[in-house]
């Protein structure tokens, strides 16, 4: 009942400005007499060094004096899922895995214990557009990680024993996902998004997995690892003069094998809507998922439209998840917003809803998609999610592997390292009306596309009123 | 106890990830600790906890039987030095990450001040870490890690189209 009053007291407040519907936590949440906030301190910066070594490879050190110890992040472009045909879907993950599972030198037990006896670890990781293959140790123990992480990179020898290994488990987890709403739903709509694009395959089959034998991991290696495409980011406690030194004795004398780096294709602009139900029968449940053609990272609209993504759907307070988690109840969360590769990307939003009101939830999202591209964002609620963004920054990148991992994903998807230090001026430069028109543009209802996990018995009638649902179980 | 938690199931260089994960290949994946908190902010009795999901061709007993054989030769002959160092030094590194982030470190700080009386915990405990023997670990594995000492939740989900593989807790 408070609760209630306190909503109708803010809706007054708000009555002279064209927001309507859902009251903000913002003004409201600051109990009377609070003094406005402090004028915001400088954003810290980084210094990165920035060096190319003979064989193309990039190397960019960040020197802090945080813990005593160094991050480094070898990410290499064009590995990730872009590289994997439509034979081999979710390849560079398996790849990536195996990567820290047996060198020339050390099998999979004596790499972990030497990582372990270093004070960190290595490992290797697979995105849409790249792989990145991430150690951290003691400061003491920079030189030695370093010479591991390129011992890893450069020369897996994808052991038999362990090639085995990691498809049986590899099988073994995708059993458990595809009892999962949500892993059957993105996969799905990733599907209706990009189509035949390696961005609408990136999780594994049966058949992909099976595929898989030495001979294709070393051949895939040769083709996607090397320095020409390679960046190295060194960050931590440890002199620049000292991180370029170590880099060149690890990295100098590696050479590409390939005979051109892999070429990566656009991500189609434009995706037929579609309306797909997943069956799963006596689920008390829907996963609804809506998505549409996004923009690549480095598009011109990404600045305005990232902010426009955390209004809409991207943290608690976001108008979608306050709208139908907290105002109607009919999810735990719901998110929205922009997916941005190198190729390309997507516009995703979801919730797990109750089946009662699935259809009820997508008539939500729809109205909060029309209302963000047509209604101009009241200053209150532009400034709130400002700060949100500005402070997230603040505390992620306080964190030295944060700053390291960042550097790496924006240099994957085509940003310069100067973007770190410019994301969050150029967020607050963002207007009002530029959320309105890029969302206009891009979370236009009759662009999205709608995917629905749940009982056909249950929530078929509800979905009628949103198109014809194509019904599948897989 | 820590060191052995560590030992046991700390990362993939630990003695059950090694033997069960990799060498037995009889789990999908493996992961161990202090229950909900970490081995320094508890107040009284607290849980180590081993958490594995088994292959349908494996199940809790043989889990069981796998994690007894390693704490027994843990028990029995101790822990080589190479090794002990190599925890400690993982250990240690662990301990000064989690003081990186601010938030996590004032909230170390106040737990540490709650629990133990004393905020400057947080610089002593590398120094009990390194404080650690083979003999200590002999102990403590003898000691607490026994069958009597032991509860084993074995779930596996029913009713499902296609039975995942279940969660095996001990």
């Amino acid at each position: 009942m408070k609760k209630l009053m306190l909503i109708a007291a803010i809706g007054a407040a708000f009555a002279s400005s064209v927001i309507t519907a859902p009251a903000f936590a913002d003004e409201a949440a600051k109990p009377a007499g609070m003094p406005a906030y402090g004028k915001d301190k400088p954003l810290p910066t980084q210094h990165i060094a920035k060096k190319t070594l003979a064989n193309g490879l990039q190397v960019w050190v960040v020197q802090r004096n945080g813990v005593p110890r160094v991050d480094m992040v070898l990410a290499v472009r064009g590995a990730g899922y872009v590289a994997d045909d439509a034979a081999h879907p979710g390849f560079a993950n398996m790849m990536a895995g195996l990567l820290n599972e047996g060198t020339a030198k050390h099998d999979s037990r004596a790499i972990a214990e030497l990582a372990q006896g270093l004070g960190g670890s290595v490992g290797g990781g697979a995105g849409a557009d790249g792989i990145t293959v991430s150690a951290n140790a003691l400061a003491s123990q920079a030189g030695p990680m370093l010479q591991l992480l390129a011992e890893v990179a450069r020369t897996p020898s994808f052991p038999a024993k362990e090639v085995a290994l990691a498809k049986a488990n590899a099988l073994q987890t995708l059993r458990v996902q595809e009892t999962q709403p949500r892993f059957r739903a993105d996969r799905a709509l990733n599907r209706a998004v990009f189509g035949d694009h390696p961005y609408g395959h990136t999780t594994p089959t049966v058949e992909a997995i099976n595929s898989v034998d030495e001979a294709l991991l070393h051949a895939e290696h040769a083709r996607r690892f090397r320095p020409d495409q390679t960046l190295l980011v060194i960050a931590g406690r440890i002199k620049e003069a000292d991180a370029m030194k170590l880099a060149q004795q690890a990295f100098g004398d590696w050479k590409a094998e390939g005979a051109a780096p892999v070429a990566s294709v656009k991500a189609p602009g434009v995706a037929k809507p579609v309306r797909v139900l997943i069956e799963r029968p006596g689920s008390v449940q829907s996963a609804i998922r809506l998505g549409g053609s996004g923009i690549a990272a480095t598009a011109a609209d990404q600045v305005p439209l990232r902010l426009a993504s955390t209004v809409l759907g991207g943290g608690f307070s976001s108008r979608v998840n306050i709208n139908l988690r907290e105002e109607k109840g009919y999810t735990y969360g719901a998110t929205a917003g922009a997916r941005m590769m190198r190729e390309g990307g997507s516009i995703v939003g979801g919730a797990d809803v109750r089946n009662e009101v699935t259809g009820a939830a997508l008539t939500e999202y729809f109205n909060e998609y029309k209302r963000i591209g047509s209604e101009l964002i009241s200053p209150q609620e532009m400034e709130m999610h400002k700060r949100y963004v500005a402070g997230g920054y603040v505390l992620s990148n306080q964190m030295q592997r944060a700053v390291a991992a960042t550097l790496a994903n924006n240099w994957l998807v085509g940003l310069p390292p100067e973007f770190l230090a410019q994301y969050v001026p150029l967020i607050q430069k963002v207007t009002p009306e530029q959320v309105r028109d890029v969302s206009k543009k891009y979370f236009a209802p009759e662009n999205q596309s709608i995917v629905v996990v749940g009982d056909s018995k249950a929530v078929g009638e509800q979905l009628k009123a949103f198109g014809e649902f194509t019904v599948t179980d897989k | 106890m820590a060191v052995l938690s560590e030992l046991l199931a700390g990362s993939d260089a630990s003695l059950f990830y090694q033997g069960l994960v990799k060498g037995r290949q009889i789990a999908l994946n493996l992961s161990g600790g202090f229950g909900l908190t970490g081995p320094f902010e508890y107040d009284g009795p607290t849980l180590f906890t081993v958490t594995a999901l088994y292959k349908p061709n494996s199940n809790a007993d043989a889990l069981l039987a796998a994690m007894d054989e390693e704490i027994a030769k843990v028990a029995k002959n101790g822990v080589d030095d190479a090794t002990l160092k190599r925890v400690k030094t993982s250990m240690v590194a662990d301990w000064n990450n989690g003081l990186e982030n601010i938030l996590r470190r004032a909230d170390t700080l106040a737990k540490l001040q709650t629990l133990w009386g004393d905020a400057n915990v947080v610089n002593k405990v590398p120094g009990w870490i390194e404080g650690v023997t083979s003999k200590d670990i002999q102990r403590v594995a003898a000691t607490y890690l026994v069958q009597a000492n032991r509860t084993v939740i074995d779930r596996k989900p029913v009713a499902k189209p296609a039975a995942p593989a279940p969660t095996e807790k001990k």
